[in-house]
């Protein structure tokens, strides 16, 4: 078992093979070796998120390992597995935390998933309506946005 | 999308939590990678990081090896145009280069021909041939006749014809007949196309002389520059090309004697240079040429005699 801490100070243990699937604590389990049960902190991520981290390695952990990427297949954001997707019905903040928890602790399926379910948030919607939905201000000049509305016209208005 | 249910005390909690913007750019990057190409284009109007993000030549790689379906990469084109190709040139510069090496990665083939059963809505429009073009590397022919293309001024602003094209080493056949080069001369970068076997720029709108590294296309096998604004003389280099059996500088500007060298090519079976402003004796070193099938030097102020030298020739003209 691996004894991990939170940034608000939570303390989790775990199985070696849930700990493992995070590339930055195997990485460091290997440094400090068995014999040390001191528990690893991980200061960039709170105990909510972690826990949420944890349950989808939970989740995964006899997921076969990753094929080599297949060249001929069409690779789509759609392709997400159905608990997958259920796992990430999380409101908007908690999903960019997991993203960060999983781009931090280096785990590439779950930074995958995040990444295909925000551009799946993205793919069906206008400016105007991307702008709204993660409240981005519009940062653009008047003149810089008709420039870039120009240079879009060959895919816009269509 | 079942963020999207999201209700009014929801979004309001989000507020105070972490949004995109400050989200690492690598992240930002891997994210807007899985839009599709034509709508990842367009939502760079968001912001100025999306912009950023999106325009970047890495971010074109990765989207593109994504979304560029590979069947496309090796198909061979006939006379349609892909909707990938087309995207090429109206998508971002930024987009270009990496666009043509994925999309031309394997394909030796462009042949765009104006065809009335074929009106593609981006042909409403003059298109530009990029200077990202040189990346398509692995080209052997390229056709694009009667496309309404023009010469891209800010990159080549003497040259009517983008110059980078002429560092696809690899054509064989060039044909962008019947565009609007409006004036532009004929590149002197034309000479590196050394395997190049047809050249064919008719109907053009090219002005200039003709350049003599043209001849240095020691393969040209057919050469037809009809129907330009091309001045000068015909330059003696001609007669390096000895392969030439098809050659048409008919209606143009040109000027000078008809260069004896040009008998060189003893393959020749036509010459048109007809409707020019040639002047001078016809070379006797035409009769060299037993091969002639076609000869037209009508509308020019030459003299002298051709019948002659002629007698398998069933069509020829002074």
């Amino acid at each position: 078992m691996v004894k991990i801490t939170s940034s608000d100070n939570q303390e989790f243990t775990i199985a070696k093979e849930i700990a493992n699937q995070s590339v930055l604590i195997k990485n460091m389990l290997e440094d400090v070796g068995e014999a040390d049960d001191q528990p690893i902190p991980l200061p960039n991520v709170s105990g909510a998120i972690l826990q949420k981290v944890i349950e989808y390695a939970t989740m995964h952990k006899d997921d076969p390992p990753a094929a080599p990427e297949e060249e001929t297949r069409p690779k789509s954001s759609e392709d997400i597995e159905e608990r997958d997707k259920e796992f990430m019905n999380v409101d908007q903040g908690t999903l960019f935390e997991v993203i960060l928890a999983a781009n931090y602790l280096d785990m590439k399926n779950l930074l995958d998933l995040g990444c295909k379910t925000v551009a799946n948030m993205i793919k069906g919607k206008s400016v105007e309506e991307i702008r709204k939905t993660f409240n981005i201000v519009n940062d653009f000049t008047p003149e810089e946005e008709e420039q870039i509305r120009k240079e879009n016209e060959w895919c816009e208005d269509r | 999308m079942t963020q999207e249910g999201s209700n009014m005390s929801e979004l309001e909690n989000n507020i105070n939590k972490i949004n995109f913007s400050e989200l690492p750019a690598d992240v930002a990057t891997d994210i807007l990678s899985w839009i599709p190409t034509q709508k990842v284009t367009i939502i760079r109007r968001v912001s100025r990081a999306f912009y950023t993000c999106i325009s970047t030549q890495q971010f074109a790689l990765i989207n593109l090896t994504r979304f560029v379906p590979h069947n496309q990469r090796t198909k061979q084109q006939t006379g349609e145009v892909s909707e990938w190709e087309l995207l090429l040139f109206t998508m971002p510069t930024s987009f270009q280069a990496h666009g043509f090496s994925i999309i031309f990665e394997q394909m030796q083939e462009i042949f765009w021909v104006n065809d009335p059963a074929f009106r593609h809505p981006f042909f409403t429009d003059a298109l530009v041939i990029p200077a990202a073009i040189c990346n398509a590397l692995a080209l052997k022919h390229l056709t694009m006749s009667g496309c309404d293309l023009y010469g891209a001024a800010e990159v080549t602003c003497h040259d009517g014809i983008v110059s980078e094209l002429f560092q696809l080493h690899n054509l064989v056949t060039l044909n962008l007949s019947g565009n609007k080069f409006r004036g532009g001369s004929i590149p002197h970068m034309v000479g590196n196309l050394s395997l190049l076997v047809v050249l064919n720029l008719s109907s053009s709108q090219l002005g200039g002389e003709l350049p003599r590294e043209l001849f240095d296309c020691l393969m040209l096998e057919s050469l037809n520059l009809e129907l330009n604004e091309l001045v000068g003389c015909i330059p003696n280099a001609i007669g390096r090309c000895e392969r030439l059996k098809s050659v048409n500088l008919s209606r143009n500007g040109l000027t000078g004697d008809i260069p004896v060298e040009l008998f060189n090519c003893t393959d020749l079976r036509r010459l048109d240079l007809s409707s020019n402003q040639l002047t001078g004796h016809i070379p006797a070193e035409i009769g060299e040429c037993k091969l002639l099938l076609l000869v037209k030097l009508t509308g020019n102020l030459l003299s002298g005699e051709l019948l002659d030298h002629f007698k398998n020739s069933f069509l020829f003209d002074v």
